[in-house]
């Protein structure tokens, strides 16, 4: 920087020119040192405006092989890879043990899960079973010998797949092959679910049952499936009054004599009356809401307002129309 | 090896101005850093006097250099190099004044400006003498530093900065009779203190 010495008095400026003069020498090729960081952020200008990093892209650039201290991270991150992954076999033991370790600490509990919501399944199928023992005293007897069949065939089987589970577990130590055993389990359990439902379903009500097979011209009806599951007698009658005709409708739920799994219904003569069938059907239906308690309207049933009578008496053999249900 | 660096920094070194602006022109970073060392100084004093602020005047320089370097070809090679890069570091000075969008130009009767130190020696260095013109007003500075130091018209001035002719010469007078107002005072404070004082001090 020049600073060479300016030497005046205020006096000495009688024109304008002058002063100008003075300024323009002093000032005009005046220069004054600037800072490193102005070329830098010239640089940095003209870099992001060509839309290039500024010199470190330029010393990358130039630089035409890799640094060793790269192939060498490559070769160690290489042989760390293969140290955990492809270990000897000792040390994988180590881990597969602990590993099937804990695996069976999960497979055991989602084995007690899953015995849990099979425990709760039977729970609400004995539920339900016991309703209909409450509702149905013919079929309690029934109900009871299913109970005790399928509770502990479904006991027997999760019994089973647990210890055959622990046993993959612990004969098999991979893992894939315990999932998959469970996963079987699984599809079993499912299977016994359907099983189950489709058990149920055979406990349907019987006069409904009836009515969708029976019909008019043949009062008797065989049905193989739906006494499969009742073992005991029981027999309960009820007479009625249809159009002056004394109609006794009796329900037998158990096995036949011949032990055939039959479900009979048999009614009076139609080829004279056949509309008494459809009445008979449907008091048969009301018998069945009757037995479980439910509301019965016989009112509907019987349009002439006859009224209802019911009779726990057995045996009404003297009746001319017999309805049974095994 | 060795020689031929020496015979590369030689070369780099002994370029002249017209080689340096072509290896510019070729995108040499060597080449631009080179050019801005010759003209940043000067350049940077220009910014200075029009600005009056460092760090504005640093914006400046940035900014023309950039300028510079981009539009290097439509340099023709009539007039100075030097002379070019005034012109755009000026140009860009007026802009920022512009931006500052100041009550640019006073009238002479309003403009009533009272200096802020008084001067202690006659003995003024070129850099005192600057910082009396960044202690003028915008306007007064601006078109004392176009008339009085650039060369330009009063009519160039006028078409420049977007204002009448007698409004360029009436800041310029303005902006003399601040200056040497402020002269005087440095000549009659030199007879009552002493010539240890430094300018410094009451520029600073």
């Amino acid at each position: 920087m020049d600073n060479q010495k300016n030497n005046f008095s205020g006096n000495d400026f009688n024109s304008d020119s002058e002063l100008d003069l003075l300024f323009k020498a002093a000032l005009q090729n005046h220069a004054v040192p600037t800072e490193d960081h102005v070329w830098r952020r010239i640089q940095h200008g003209l870099a992001d405006k060509k839309g290039e990093a500024a010199p470190i892209t330029k010393t990358i650039a130039k630089r035409s092989y890799l640094p060793i201290w790269s192939a060498l991270s490559g070769i160690a991150a290489s042989l760390l890879v293969w140290a955990v992954f492809f270990a000897p076999s000792d040390s994988n033991d180590i881990n597969t043990n602990t590993i099937a370790n804990s695996d069976k600490t999960e497979l055991t509990n989602d084995l007690n899960k899953t015995e849990n919501s099979i425990l709760v399944l039977a729970e609400n199928s004995e539920n339900k079973k016991e309703k209909n023992q409450n509702s149905e005293a013919t079929s309690s007897n029934a109900i009871a010998s299913t109970k005790q069949q399928i509770p502990p065939t479904i006991n027997k089987i999760n019994t089973v797949s647990k210890t055959q589970k622990v046993k993959e577990i612990i004969s098999q130590n991979p893992i894939e092959k315990a999932v998959a055993s469970l996963e079987k389990d699984q599809t079993k359990i499912k299977n016994q679910k359907s099983q189950d439902k489709m058990n149920d379903k055979t406990f349907t009500n019987p006069s409904t049952h009836i009515a969708d097979n029976v019909w008019a011209s043949d009062f008797v009806v065989q049905n193989s499936d739906f006494s499969t599951k009742k073992e005991k007698n029981s027999t309960s009658t009820h007479q009625l009054n249809l159009d002056n005709q004394t109609v006794a409708i009796t329900v037998k739920v158990g096995n036949n004599e011949n032990m055939m799994n039959t479900s009979q219904a048999t009614g009076f003569d139609t080829n004279e009356n056949p509309s008494q069938f459809d009445k008979a059907k449907n008091v048969l239906k009301e018998v069945w809401n009757l037995k479980t308690g439910k509301k019965v309207n016989l009112q509907n049933i019987l349009p002439n307002n006859e009224k209802a009578t019911e009779k726990t008496t057995t045996n009404q053999s003297n009746q001319n129309n017999e309805i049974q249900a095994d | 090896m060795f020689g031929f660096l020496r015979n590369k920094e030689r070369s780099t070194q002994e370029l002249s101005e017209s080689e340096l602006i072509e290896a510019c022109k070729n995108g040499s970073s060597k080449a631009q850093k080179q050019l801005y060392e010759q003209h940043s100084g000067k350049m940077f004093g220009v910014a200075l006097r029009y600005v009056g602020n460092h760090h504005e005047a640093e914006d400046v320089l940035v900014t023309a250099f950039m300028k510079v370097f981009e539009h290097l070809d439509s340099f023709k090679g009539e007039g100075s190099f030097e002379g070019w890069i005034r012109r755009i570091v000026s140009n860009e000075a007026l802009g920022l004044i512009r931006k500052r969008k100041k009550v640019f130009m006073e009238e002479i009767e309003n403009a009533d400006y009272k200096g802020k130190n008084n001067p202690a020696s006659t003995a003024l260095e070129t850099k005192d003498l600057l910082s009396l013109v960044k202690q003028l007003p915008d306007g007064y500075r601006t078109v004392f530093n176009m008339y009085a130091i650039e060369g330009f018209s009063h009519k160039e001035i006028a078409e420049k900065l977007g204002i009448s002719e007698n409004t360029s010469k009436s800041q310029l007078s303005r902006a003399r009779a601040l200056l040497k107002k402020w002269l005087e005072q440095i000549d009659t404070n030199t007879d009552d203190t002493l010539n240890s004082q430094s300018v410094q001090s009451f520029v600073l």
